[in-house]
């Protein structure tokens, strides 16, 4: 018998080695045959998609400082954009009881990657009475621009929202219907307002803000309706749209010649997400002289992220393009410089003008346009 | 001395084996993101003999992605695959989601860049549809391996909805 053990012994370790063997080739067979197995189970290939798919957003720029005096910059930014004491009276007084027909109404700027949700929305709305006595209120319709449906209703002519006097006061609504970016992008917010004193009120600010998944946004009202009188007029934010018969006209008239004392400055935020690629940048510029003369209005421009110059796009002797005519001029300036997220969310342009029958000019159109991805 | 030696050397040889299914079985996990495997094979004629699968990601409206694998029909030149989903996604609904097209080669598919190609000339067993379904896989070769290649693509109309979802599907095939 113990001559035995030893090809006993080795028998069963060559049987071990053999159903080793094969239980290597098993598992590696079976791994390596992954999402797909005969006839009934397999693990799933895995794919995911880009947080963000590629596209063009657009925006324009709220904060404007226009130095076409040669001195010291002027702040002309939007006055219904910012907290700034800057502000935009009605037209007319408000009545002492709301009416369907009395209202403000804004149209806030698309410049969001539609599709993403969207976590605290509100709208950020600041108004004072100009009648120190009264006590005005107000309650809150947001529709959509598209279609012009109702998509939410905050407050109502029996329950507003209600401050007194001629101080400031913010206030935040909450605007839970806006799901999404896609909303967001399409978004119009009617205030109806009365006054006790039936005086008209001054509007400091009306912004939408929130965030999506990947970073936060502010809407900026590009349309302005002003029914306090019971008629809409509507007053457009000059830059962020063109042939819409409203321009922004620069605070002094041009030299005949450039000087680099003398430019208008616009900053934009897109509010691009962290890790967003750029893969290209540009600027439409839509521009002509105020005057109905023969002159000639010419400009070029520079980029900049805070004080820092990222380009430059023509020169003073070089310039991007000029125009003689009474008609918007359009150029589209591509900025490869604009090719990272920082330096897209502080973009500065600043456009150096001249005229040769030292006129002021007027922007019809600065739009900023940024394709990105977020994988 | 002898039998001690033969002994050290068949308990490498096993303990080399075992090492061996250990990383085959890291490596094959790594190849293929780690899936999950299940060979059981009910019907036993339709079989997947080998595949070159990845996770993909970072997918966009028109974007494709390229897979191949081998099958064996036991004898038959056709065969059903139903591909489903582990769970509910925008990726995967048949209208708006991803879509699913396979080609056979006669030969075995050249990785060329990211994309395979084949070296003699490619017959469409399934033309590009919904991805998830039960589909009728044609033109296959009852001999030897069909060499397929699956195409799934993200539509290049692809609304935003399909921005930042992810899908784990099942292909079965029989």
């Amino acid at each position: 018998m113990l001559p035995r053990r030893p090809d006993k012994r080795k028998r069963s370790l060559r049987w071990g080695v053999v159903l080793g063997a094969t239980a290597a080739a098993f598992v590696s067979t079976s791994v390596a045959l992954g999402a797909f197995t005969s006839t009934v189970t397999g693990g799933g290939g895995a794919l995911t998609t880009k947080r963000i798919f590629s596209g063009v957003r657009s925006t324009s720029a709220w904060t404007i400082r226009d130095a076409s005096g040669g001195g010291a910059e002027a702040i002309k930014d939007d006055p219904l954009s910012y907290a700034d004491g800057v502000t935009t009276t009605t037209g007319s007084a408000w009545s002492s009881t709301f009416s369907a027909t009395r209202y403000l109404e804004f149209d806030f700027n698309s410049a969001l990657p539609g599709g993403l949700g969207v976590s605290s929305p509100q709208l950020n709305f600041r108004m004072a009475s100009t009648n120190n006595a009264a006590t005005w209120c107000f309650y809150v319709e947001v529709y959509r621009i598209s279609t012009s449906t109702l998509i939410g209703t905050h407050g109502s002519s029996g329950a507003p929202t209600c401050n007194s006097g001629t101080t400031q006061t913010t206030t935040q609504v909450s605007l839970p219907e806006v799901t999404t970016t896609t909303i967001a992008n399409d978004l119009r917010v009617r205030i109806y307002v009365d006054d006790s004193k039936s005086k008209p009120s001054a509007t400091d600010m009306a912004t939408i803000t929130g965030s999506t998944p990947y970073s936060s946004f502010t809407a900026y009202e590009q349309v302005y309706r002003d029914a306090s009188s019971g008629a809409p007029a509507a007053t457009n934010w000059p830059p962020a749209s063109s042939g819409d018969t409203f321009g922004y006209t620069t605070a002094a008239a041009w030299l005949a010649t450039f000087a680099t004392t003398r430019y208008v400055k616009l900053t934009f935020d897109p509010g691009l997400p962290a890790g967003a690629v750029i893969t290209a940048a540009s600027l439409d510029f839509a521009y002509r002289s105020t005057s109905a003369g023969a002159d000639t209005a010419c400009w070029y421009m520079e980029t900049y992220n805070g004080a820092t110059l990222l380009g430059a796009h023509g020169s003073s002797s070089s310039t991007i393009s000029c125009n003689s005519t009474t008609s918007y001029r359009t150029d589209s300036v591509s900025l490869p410089e604009v090719a990272t997220v920082a330096n897209a969310n502080s973009l500065t342009v600043k456009a150096y003008m001249d005229d040769t029958l030292v006129q002021k000019t007027q922007l019809d159109l600065v739009r900023l346009n940024l394709t990105y991805y977020l994988d | 001395m002898a039998h001690r030696n033969l002994l050290s050397s068949q308990k490498f040889v096993a303990v080399l084996s075992l090492a061996g299914a250990i990383l085959g079985l890291i490596t094959a996990g790594l190849a293929t993101g780690a899936e999950r495997i299940d060979n059981r094979r009910p019907s036993g004629r339709v079989r997947v003999v080998g595949a070159k699968l990845r996770p993909a990601s970072a997918l966009a409206a028109g974007d494709r992605v390229q897979r191949v694998l081998e099958l064996k029909t036991g004898g038959r030149r056709g065969a059903r695959l139903i591909v489903t989903a582990r769970r509910a996604s925008p990726l995967t609904d048949p209208k708006l989601g991803m879509r699913l097209k396979i080609e056979r080669c006669p030969r075995a598919w050249r990785a060329k860049s990211k994309v395979f190609t084949c070296p003699a000339r490619a017959t469409v067993s399934l033309p590009d549809g919904p991805a998830v379904g039960i589909h009728k896989l044609r033109k296959l070769s009852g001999k030897g391996k069909n060499h397929l290649r699956l195409t799934l693509a993200i539509p290049q109309a692809a609304s935003n909805a399909l921005q930042g979802q992810s899908a784990a599907l099942v292909y079965s095939f029989r």
